[in-house]
């Protein structure tokens, strides 16, 4: 296969997202760039223009309408995915380092850093329709504890709040409730060390963590039960569950300081495909010069994203015998 | 067509202007005449065949295909920019059913790997260490302080030596350096050098340029076994540079071939035939 390398961004990727059809592409990353692509020839749709620092995270509603962006110039920003138009701004106390739709659309889930006096936060807001006025002030919000979260996500239902936190342990929070006492529903430890990407699978009920720890945990959504565990080679920055085939994807690389010292062999840059019950390496593609920071499969699973260190997107479409492999057992 | 001299544009008009003359199916045949390099007007017929091929989408992907582009990319025309959208090289991805994911570059680095280590020799066991780090070290050198270097290199049991070292183990003067002269006469030595250097040998020259080697060949065959012809040539051009040595079997032969030879002509030069330098 040939990829299509996108080079939209000056500055390494911190995420990209397909829409819920996989036909369109966005990207963020520690410029000041919010891109749209058109998946299947790499065109560039437009560019969401307004955050005034390095973006963490993106996130696109299921009709393809709204996007939220999350960045270090201490905004959420929603935007009009048809226009580039920016439709409110929620003004946080610090950088925000991850958002997500929820499953029905109508909330967004926001993940604050920890910095200055200010603690980490979970922030869920309401989200009305397009074409009216968004509410200024968080339904809840959520204190982490006992480490600092890295990452957030929803579970099925909007169930509850999943979040990774940076000792290598993940958490369950219930946000309907609001004394925070009584938030943390489940803590297990899964990884020894700072937990980098969490995805969600389509339905929710369960997702996958990466970590610096050269691993990668499949959990069950209901009680963070580990269900498989992938380990690698090489830190990871970030993986994800291939829709349509037991397959999954991973991605990262040595830390980005070390990346000058070494050869790029060394520096074990591929996206990495594992399969996803019998927990061993299938396949690799390499392909960027530094870190892959981001993966996405494309919810259609003909092609699969990285974004990298190196500030290029590469979009691989999967060849024939990709789609006609079987695996024999 | 702007731009162009007014005198010019009738005849460009008729000349490139291709005619449709065929449309039916699908296909379309164009007529076109034109100029080609040689100044010759010719006659261009194309056919081309149209060929639909749908592909069915999500009705919210085909409106999504048709939206304006905003942003950065406002106004650009439709299609993928090359400022932001290129083809990388290809890259594989097989999927494999069990093992390790081979990795070919990762090998070709161990293979490298390997041969560097193969360089490197000890000099008390042999092994494939460097020298400083033996293992048997200690015990090797204080074995040769005893016995002298060359009996305590010699004394290893256990490794195989080199053929060229087990070859002439001579002792002290193994590793020497020994002077061409100084060596044993009848060991290695280019043959084929030597022979020539005892075998009659005449030289040949006023050549004329364009000789070849079976020329000068099908020229001495008659007066007996050749043993070695050589023809100067001019490095870059390959023409003869005018002369040439053969060396035959015998000494009659030789001296035949240059009595004969002698004021010969051969193609439009007048041949010199001589005994070599040494060969008299």
């Amino acid at each position: 296969m040939r990829p299509i390398l996108l080079q939209g961004h000056t500055r390494p990727l911190t995420q990209i997202k397909y829409n819920r059809e996989g036909d369109l592409l966005f990207s963020v990353a520690k410029d000041k760039v919010v891109n749209a692509w058109y998946a299947h020839n790499g065109e560039r749709l437009g560019t969401y223009d307004g955050h005034e620092g390095a973006l963490f995270s993106v996130d696109v509603n299921s009709s393809t309408t709204m996007l939220v962006t999350g960045a270090a110039d201490n905004t959420i920003r929603l935007w009009e995915v048809k226009t580039g138009k920016l439709l409110h701004t929620w003004k946080t106390n610090t950088s925000v380092k991850r958002v997500e739709f929820s499953k029905d659309d109508n909330y967004i889930v926001a993940l604050t850093e920890k910095q200055m006096k200010f603690e980490s936060e979970i922030l869920i807001y309401k989200i009305n329709d397009l074409g009216t006025p968004q509410p200024s002030s968080p339904v809840v919000s959520i204190f982490p504890h006992p480490s600092k979260a890295t990452v957030v996500a929803w579970s099925y239902y909007n169930k509850y709040i999943i979040a990774a936190h940076e000792d290598g342990s993940v958490s369950l929070y219930d946000w309907h409730v609001s004394d925070p006492e009584k938030q943390l529903v489940k803590n297990v430890q899964v990884h020894s060390s700072s937990i980098t990407d969490l995805q969600t699978s389509e339905d929710g009920t369960y997702f996958i963590t990466a970590a610096r720890d050269k691993a990668a945990c499949l959990l069950d959504a209901d009680n963070l039960d580990i269900i498989k565990k992938y380990s690698t080679d090489a830190a990871l920055n970030t993986a994800a569950i291939v829709p349509d085939k037991d397959l999954i994807v991973l991605g990262g690389g040595q830390a980005a300081s070390e990346v000058t010292t070494t050869s790029s062999r060394q520096g074990k840059f591929e996206s990495r495909f594992y399969h996803k019950i019998f927990e061993h390496e299938v396949g690799r593609v390499k392909g960027h010069f530094g870190p892959i920071n981001t993966v996405a499969v494309s919810p259609a699973g003909d092609s699969f994203s990285t974004g990298g260190e190196d500030g290029y997107v590469r979009v691989q479409f999967f060849d024939e015998d990709y789609h006609s492999f079987k695996f024999d057992f | 067509m702007n731009g162009t001299s007014w005198a010019d544009e009738p005849v460009e008009l008729e000349l490139n202007t291709p005619q449709l003359v065929f449309d039916q199916d699908g296909v379309k045949v164009f007529v076109e005449y034109k100029i080609n390099e040689e100044g010759r007007k010719v006659k261009v017929t194309k056919k081309i065949q149209n060929k639909v091929i749908k592909h069915s989408v999500i009705k919210s992907v085909a409106e999504r295909k048709a939206w304006q582009k905003f942003g950065e990319e406002r106004g650009k025309p439709p299609g993928p920019s090359t400022t932001t959208t290129t083809v990388g090289d290809h890259v594989n991805l097989k999927l494999f059913q069990w093992g390790d994911v081979k990795d070919e570059e990762a090998e070709l680095l161990e293979k490298k790997k390997e041969a560097t280590v193969n360089h490197i020799k000890c000099k008390y066991c042999k092994g494939n260490h460097f020298s400083a780090k033996c293992p048997y070290k200690d015990s090797l050198k204080n074995l040769e302080d005893i016995v002298g270097p060359s009996a305590g290199a010699g004394a290893d049991s256990g490794a195989p030596a080199s053929p060229l070292v087990s070859g002439k183990d001579a002792g002290p003067q193994k590793s020497a350096y020994v002077p061409p002269h100084r060596k044993n006469p009848n060991s290695a030595r280019d043959t084929s050098y030597e022979r020539s250097e005892d075998l009659p040998t005449i030289r040949l020259t006023n050549l004329p340029p364009d000789t070849r080697e079976p020329d000068i060949q099908n020229l001495v065959r008659p007066f007996g076994s050749i043993s070695r012809i050589f023809l100067a040539k001019d490095r870059e051009t390959g023409l003869c540079k005018g002369y040439s040595f053969i060396s035959f079997d015998s000494r009659q032969s030789a001296e035949n071939a240059i009595n004969k030879l002698h004021r010969h002509g051969f193609g439009n030069l007048i041949l010199n035939a001589e005994w070599s330098g040494n060969s008299k």
